[in-house]
């Protein structure tokens, strides 16, 4: 077919699907090749009003505001990387007067902090203290330890929070996340970890998910959200933190035994829909689950998966 | 005519201005290009936000060398529902679900619009990889041909000439299933 033809038809497949002309102007501009454009051009209209599914208004939106909200973390984020030397001899002057205030103090201020909740009076000595903690953490099994308590620290409070009927902060959830992401990478960077410190990382992301699950659940539409973002990264962190394990077994030579938790994967798995599923994988029907809010199952045992 | 290098800069510097901007003008297009290919409402939402937020993650990377930044952002697409349905196969098979058709219309119509979306997806799945990643990206993305051609790695040319065996193979597939 000649090149030429190929042009005439994206031209006018730009006219009729951009701009908006009809089949017939496009036609009058290229009476030669009419005949054969016509039908092809008659397709492409079925395809492009086939093809016209436009987002939720209300979605479009809230989804707006998070990312922009998001850009602007990002970006203070940015400014707080380049703080000029001065900054950097001031972080470690505040470091060393929490250290010191520490210290001075009998513990009590800081035993109590050890139990606050995001809102709550002392929740920035309980988030100054855990600061203060990683910046004296050397080593990065260490710090990856680290990170894993601090994610489970975050799990912790979200459920209290949602216990005590309390809002939950979207930077709790974000932190949490974020934790997990540093704890793996960290594991994924090194390769020399520990089996127990790969077995507390698969814990702690086959945790979460569970409880961001949880959450999805029973929290409003408009947090739902947000927990079901958050339950997305978590899964990806646990299939991470299985891979992790398996090569762990693989270079120590071992067996994992049958029972243990593997990558997520819907075919070996038998899922809960809400009523009878069309299709798919050994279908069983159930009751309802969070399938119904984003295409995500409940499993028998109560894991989830999507 | 917008600027496209000092966009691309914008972008690459996380400007709140040029990231409304990019939102406001692909959230929709990506959103439809998702949808058409993951075929449910709840999945394309999610998987549109995260196309935003890891374009947002990568960005100080992006390196602008002349091509549209749609086409970035459609790279990103295109790899996220990839890693969907390589995660999600039992999805592959299932019908249309309503719910992508806007909830304003009449029910009626609105079974009417989600089967002509199946008709159009099982017509395009008839087509070869490469007629189908032009005819998803030109279709559903609204994207152009200089778009399309970066998304895709090949020439305009090329872009062209997929575009137009893939709209012949269409055009016999709906005739022969009586749509035109």
């Amino acid at each position: 077919m000649s090149r030429d033809f190929n042009d005439i038809l994206d031209a006018c497949l730009d006219r009729i699907t951009q701009r908006g002309d009809s089949i017939e102007q496009c036609l009058e501009s290229y009476p030669d090749q009419a005949d054969e454009l016509e039908p092809l051009l008659r397709a492409a209209i079925f395809m492009k009003e086939a093809s016209t599914v436009e987002p939720r208004p209300e979605f479009q939106r809230m989804a707006r505001a998070r990312l922009l909200s998001a850009v602007a973390e990002k970006k203070e984020k940015e400014r707080g990387r380049r703080l000029p030397f001065w900054s950097w001899q001031r972080r470690w002057a505040v470091a060393l007067s929490v250290v010191l205030a520490l210290v001075i103090m009998s513990g009590g201020t800081v035993a109590a902090a050890t139990n606050s909740l995001p809102g709550d009076l002392l929740y920035p000595v309980k988030t100054t203290t855990e600061r203060v903690q990683a910046f004296f953490t050397f080593g990065k099994e260490a710090k990856a330890n680290l990170h894993i308590t601090l994610a489970e620290r975050r799990i912790a409070e979200i459920e209290a929070l949602a216990d005590r009927e309390r809002s939950i902060p979207a930077s709790v959830i974000n932190t949490m996340n974020v934790e997990t992401d540093r704890a793996i990478a960290l594991a994924n960077h090194d390769g020399s970890f520990s089996t127990e410190t790969i077995a507390k990382l698969v814990r702690l992301t086959d945790e979460q998910r569970m409880m961001l699950a949880r959450m999805v659940e029973r929290t409003s539409l408009e947090v739902q959200l947000r927990f079901r973002l958050a339950l997305r990264r978590a899964m990806e962190a646990y299939n991470q933190a299985v891979v992790l394990r398996e090569r762990l077994h693989n270079m120590q030579n071992m067996e994992i035994e049958p029972s243990s938790n593997k990558p997520l994967s819907v075919e070996n798995e038998i899922l809960i829909k809400p009523g009878c599923p069309p299709s798919g994988p050994k279908k069983v029907c159930g009751t309802p689950g969070i399938s119904m809010l984003g295409g995500y199952y409940n499993s028998p045992d109560g894991r989830v998966f999507f | 005519m917008r600027d496209e290098e000092v966009f691309a800069e914008g972008i690459k510097k996380r400007n709140s201005d040029a990231w409304a901007e990019l939102y406001d003008e692909y959230f929709p297009k990506i959103y439809r290009y998702i949808a058409v290919r993951v075929q449910n409402r709840a999945d394309a939402e999610d998987l549109t936000e995260q196309v935003f937020l890891k374009a947002l993650e990568s960005s100080p990377s992006f390196r602008w060398r002349g091509a549209p930044v749609a086409a970035w952002l459609f790279r990103i697409a295109r790899n996220q529902v990839i890693d969907f349905r390589r995660m999600d196969k039992s999805k592959r098979m299932l019908p249309v679900d309503e719910s992508l058709v806007s909830d304003a219309i009449e029910p009626e119509e609105a079974a009417g619009r989600s089967s002509d979306i199946q008709l159009v997806i099982e017509a395009v799945g008839q087509l070869t990889q490469a007629q189908r990643a032009v005819i998803e990206l030109r279709f559903a993305g609204g994207l152009s041909i200089v778009e399309t051609a970066k998304v895709v790695g090949k020439s305009q040319g090329a872009v062209k000439a997929l575009q137009h065996s893939a709209m012949s193979e269409l055009r016999k597939t709906l005739a022969k299933w009586g749509q035109l």
